[in-house]
Order: C-alpha cells, then structure tokens, then sequence
C-alpha cells in the first residue's frame, strides 16, 4: 500500500479584493494594492494518507477545511509548499455538478460522470448500477428540474461513487437526502474504504467521524493543530471551543451588558452521577453548575443557561427571569445548579450560563461548555421527543374470502 | 482502464492517473496535455448546451435552421433591395460574410464570460478551464454549418457560381475557428479578473459589425475607414468566406494580418492559462 495524499508545507492565500478590479482603474495603476488584502486560508499543512486509510479533517467555520478539500480536489492550487495525489479524485463535495436542470437524468448521468472522469462507454456499462443505487428507476427519463432535492443528490452521490474513484472527498454532503439513503451512503463508503479508496472527509458530525475515520486532522485558523485518533481530535477540539470567548451572541444582541458586578468562577456540567462529563447519553438528566461572585449588592438576580446545537443555533434556553432570587449583598459567593434532561439528538452542544438583572442588563456570562450526546444517531431535528417505533402485533389471519 | 484525470501520467507501469500541484501555474505542455485528455468533456458540454437551447419546443432542432434561414431571407432582402451596392450577386455574397460573422458575433461575448459564467460547475471540480470557452467555440460550430449549408444551398438561385472556389470554406472555417478561439480564451482568462471584458465584447461586436466588410466588400468602404480594415483581423477571415463563393479572388494580405492576430493571442492565451488555470477560481 503506496501513499495515496501527500501534502507537504501547504498554504494557500487568497487576495481579497474589496471589489473587483476595473480594467481602466488597473491600467491607469490608480488604485493599485488599495483595496485589496491577502489573507492566509491555510498554512503549514503537512500529511500523509495511505492508500485505503479513511482521513477525517474537523475545524470552526473558517479554520480551512473546505480550502484544503477545494485544493485536494485540484480545484484550486496551493500558494507555497506541494500536494501529490495518486489516483483518479471524485470530488463529493461535488454532488451533483454540472447537472443541467433540463436534461434528463440519464442525460445528466452521462455529462456529470464525464465531468468525472468516465468514458462513454464506460457509463454505458453502468448506468443500470447507477440508477439502482439512486433508487429513481422511473423517473431516469424525467428533467431532473422535476427531481425532488432527494432525488438529485441520491443521483449525484450514485454517479460519484461509480467512477472508480481511488480518492473520494467528502464535504458534508452526507447531511442532505433522507436517513435510510444517508445509513446506505454510510455503508458504501465504509465499503469503499474496505475496498482501498482512500475517503477524506469533512463533517460536523462527530459520530461519523468517529465510526468512519481512521484518523483525523484538527484545523484551527488556517493550521494544524492536532492529528491523531479521532477521539482525541475531537476532545481536543471541543476544548478549543471551549476557549472561544462566549461573546455577545444573538440571543442577547439588544441587551445592555454591564460588567464588573459578577465574576463567573466556574461553570460545569454533570452527569446524572453529579461528576462533569463531556459525553452525555441521550434522555439522561445533566445539571449546568454555574458559581459567580457578587461585587456590588443587587436588589435581584435571574441565571438562566442556553445550549447551544452544532451549527451554532439555540437549541433550548431557560431562565428564571420571571422569579428571580432575592437580594444579594456584595461580596458573596453564589452557586445555581440547573437540571435539565438531555434529550438531544445526537451530536456537538455547548452550554453557557448566565446571569441577569430581570428584565434589564446582562452581567456575567460563562464560557461554552461543549458535550457530545451519545445514543440517538437515528434522531433528527432539535429536540429529541423521546419517541419509540414498536411494531404491532400482525394478525395472522387473513380476512375471509367472501364466497 | 483509461485514466482520465486531472493530471499526466507518471511512467512506470503504473496506471493510476497523479495530481501534482506545486505552486499555481502549470506547464503549458502538461496544460495540453489535460486538454487532449478532457477532449470527450468538450464534445458532451457542447452538445448539451446546443440541445438545451431547443428542449422542450415542438420543433425541436428546426428552430436552429429556421431561425438563421429568416434571418437571412430578411438581410438578403433588405440590403440587395433597399442599400444598393454595386456587387455581383449580392444577396449571396452578405449571406456568406453572415455565416461568418453569426459565428464570430455569437462566441465572442458568450464564451468571454464562460469562465466566470460557469463558476458553480468550476469551484466544484477540476478539469482544464480553457475547455469553457472551447465549449462556446464548438457549440456555435452548429449553428456555422446550418448557416454553410443554407449558403451553398441559396447561392446558386441567387446568382451565385458554385465552383472550386467553394473549397475555400475550409480554409475559412479553420482560420474563423482557430482566430475566434484564440480570442476567447484570452478574454475569458482577462475576464475572470477585470470584469468588465465582457461588456467590452458586446461592444465590440456591435462596432466590429460596420467596420468589417460583412455587408460590404472592402472596397467600397470610406477613406478613413480603409486602416481599420486593414487591421482589422476579421478582413481576411470574411474575405475568404466571399471568395468561396466567387465574388474575388482571394488577397494574400488580409490573410497574413488575421495569421498574425491569431498567433498573438494564442500566445497570450497559452501564457495566461498556463498562469492562471488552478486558480481562476480564487476570485470566483
């Protein structure tokens, strides 16, 4: 087994323009480097894949990921350093590309595996397998502007993987199309890795990651900054949002912030045995434990706490804004303990606690506390309901036949 | 298995296609070399886009002869009788300089903005970007050859004489194909960055239409506008297209100012794709 990826010293920059140049403004060297900004995407970038490994690359948004696939993809070319990849790339980042509404979907078949990289014979060869796996039998013949989004990206992702790909990349794609197609994508490249494509992917979901990838990288700001198993990359990088300063985040814009008269000394979060966690099984009760300090007396206090799911939007936010605590001279140290039940789809959270003057200023806030949720893959959405499927006993007895 | 891919071939007995990206510009022969490879790409993207133009319409492809046939019909019409030039069988002679000139006029402006116009397709995957405009260039093929066979078609009942001269469609073809290719992929790679290329193209077109002998031969044209005919690298290409079809014989000059235009732009076009084919993206 060779070396599928090798990137060695990497960095991309792009220039940033304000807005485009004009010819006339160029030429005349008016407004030359004004308005442009060079900015570092990615930097020092230096790793091995094996043929056959499956590579998991995590990051914020903005930290490099999509400029390291884009550059994986040959899309576009690092500025320093080099990139060797043996073997023929399907981009998944690209389902779908270059699908022409118009055209039919055995017409968008033939043009998108050709974008690819197949022959027409080779599609000819194919086709059948294709339109099986994307489940669209009868609609081949339709425009795929007729085609549900399922349908498009269910053909998109059928195509790719029947390229032969040696290297296939992976960007989030997974998120879309229905479950049963998402556990069958899931299976398939699981498969592919088996059979020695080498998959690099891009995701927010960490229990993909954690089932599929080998190995992963964590990128932060444009570099590197942890490659190794994934569990460890990826407490490492629930640590790393841990860090960023819980800022004047949307549900407050508005509200006044008033600092320096609480201090936040410590915020946890704990399991139903009462110790801190960082992975919670869904449906379990967790408790935020948030201890602040008084530095001025307060006629009243309210604390509440915000989750936080993975793409950043607000889950669950409580608070006791309508009974707030009473009186708090200076000085004193107090601790509010939050119980709540865990019912969350799987996936990455974050908690912060807060405290406010009711109905006016904001005056401490803590930092996110990130935890992982175990045990719902199945569960979509924002909340779990704790729902459960059983099926219903089946009469045997079929109906009598009227004679 | 045939490897077709991003990137050359390493020797070796090794199939497997490799992606060697160091630093941003490429070699202009490896550049080649990926075109040659991408080549079915170039035929698949300008047979959809021709098809997708007539999808969905009663008659189809008809439109695509009908249209130019009208068009034609009208032009022959109003210029042999309205604008009287003292030329041999004139209707003939405008429907051929049209030929050429429909072709030039539909892949200029198109196929300047290919490259920016594609970006959904281009910041996704790789494969040469000179294809884009390429694709522009041999859609509107189609269009040429309806136009040819409705010229060669006509021209005998408009007074034409259809001799060897006709041959000289090949040569004309070639050069209008290789000259307007050249400024395509030059202004598509400029585009990218100064957008106003394109606005630049329309206008051009439209200028270029009275200041190249289309519905005129050179030779009636005013004084001062003999030097820009001169330079004017459309003179040789509608000059042959004229010739075909008997009007005169073919002047050796023109043809060296359109071989001199061509293989400046190509130059450029080599010099700035090679530069700039991995990155064009960027600023996409």
């Amino acid at each position: 087994m060779g070396t599928a990826i090798e990137l060695r010293g990497v960095g991309k920059r792009y220039t940033k323009y304000d807005d485009l140049p004009l010819l006339v403004t160029t030429m005349s060297r008016m407004s030359r480097r004004k308005r442009r900004s060079k900015l570092w995407a990615v930097r020092g970038v230096d790793f091995e894949i094996a043929q056959g490994a499956s590579f998991g690359i995590i990051g914020r948004n903005g930290s490099g990921k999509t400029t390291l696939m884009s550059m994986m993809a040959g899309v576009t070319a690092p500025t320093e350093g080099s990139l060797r990849i043996r073997g023929r790339i399907a981009p998944l980042i690209a389902v779908g590309v270059g699908f022409h509404q118009e055209l039919t979907g055995r017409e968008n078949v033939y043009l998108n595996a050709t974008i690819l990289g197949l022959t027409k014979k080779q599609v000819d060869e194919r086709l059948d397998s294709i339109v099986d796996f994307a489940e669209i039998e009868s609609f081949i013949d339709t425009p795929v502007k007729f085609y549900s989004s399922g349908m498009f990206v269910r053909l998109g992702f059928a195509v790719a993987i029947h390229c032969d790909p040696d290297v296939v990349l992976v960007d989030e794609v997974l998120a879309v199309g229905d479950l049963g197609f998402q556990v069958k994508c899931l299976e398939r490249m699981a498969r592919l890795v088996e059979g020695g494509t080498t998959v690099v992917m891009v995701s927010h979901n960490m229990a993909v990651l954690q089932r599929l990838a080998e190995r992963v990288l964590l990128m932060d700001s444009g570099r590197p900054v942890y490659l190794g198993a994934p569990e460890a990359a990826i407490a490492r990088f629930h640590e790393l949002l841990d860090e960023q300063p819980a800022g004047m985040v949307n549900e407050f814009s508005g509200v006044r912030f008033e600092p320096g008269v609480v201090e936040v000394t410590s915020v946890e979060l704990a399991g139903p045995d009462g110790e801190p966690v960082t992975q919670v099984e869904a449906g379990t009760p967790v408790t935020v434990r948030l201890t602040v300090k008084t530095t001025t007396p307060l006629p009243a206090v309210a604390v509440g706490y915000t989750f936080t799911g993975p793409d950043g939007q607000v889950v669950y936010m409580d608070s006791n804004i309508d009974r707030p605590f009473g009186p708090v001279p200076a000085g004193e140290r107090l601790s509010f303990t939050m119980s709540i039940r865990a019912s969350l789809p799987t996936g990455s959270y974050s908690v912060n606690a807060w405290v406010q003057r009711p109905l006016k200023s904001l005056l401490a806030r803590s930092r996110n506390v990130s935890f992982y949720v175990t045990g719902r893959t199945t569960v979509k959405g924002a909340a779990d309901l704790g729902g459960v499927i059983t099926m219903d006993e089946v009469s045997s007895e079929l109906p009598e036949a009227v004679s | 298995m045939t490897a077709i891919a991003t990137a050359s071939h390493t020797g070796g007995g090794d199939s497997l296609p490799v992606l060697e990206l160091n630093g941003e510009s490429t070699s202009p022969l490896k550049l080649g070399r990926d075109l040659w490879v991408w080549r079915e790409l170039l035929v698949l993207l300008a047979r959809k886009e021709f098809h997708v133009k007539y999808r969905r319409m009663s008659f189809g492809t008809m439109w695509a002869v009908a249209l130019p046939l009208l068009q034609s019909l009208v032009m022959a019409t109003v210029f042999s009788r309205l604008v009287r030039f003292s030329v041999p069988h004139y209707a003939a002679f405008m429907l051929s300089g049209m030929a050429a000139w429909t072709y030039f006029s539909t892949v200029f402006p198109a196929g300047s903005t290919a490259i920016a116009g594609n970006s959904a397709l281009s910041t996704k995957v790789y494969f040469p970007r000179a294809l884009l405009p390429l694709v522009q260039a041999t859609t509107a093929l189609y269009g040429l050859v309806i136009m040819l066979a409705i010229v060669l078609i006509l021209s005998v009942p408009l007074g034409a004489h259809l001799g060897a001269a006709a041959l000289l469609f090949v040569p004309g073809v070639v050069l209008l194909v290789a000259f307007t290719s050249s400024l395509v992929l030059t202004a598509a790679a400029l585009q990218v960055y100064f957008r106003d290329v394109g606005y630049i193209a329309n206008a051009l077109v439209l200028l270029l239409m009275y200041l190249s002998p289309v519905i005129y031969p050179p030779s009636l044209a005013p004084h001062i506008v003999q030097p820009v005919l001169t330079a004017n690298p459309m003179t040789g290409i509608l000059d042959l297209f004229h010739a075909a079809i008997g009007v005169h014989s073919p002047l050796l000059l023109p043809l060296v100012v359109t071989g001199l235009w061509s293989a400046g732009l190509w130059a450029a076009a080599v010099v700035l794709h090679s530069r700039f084919d991995r990155v064009f993206t960027d600023l996409l």
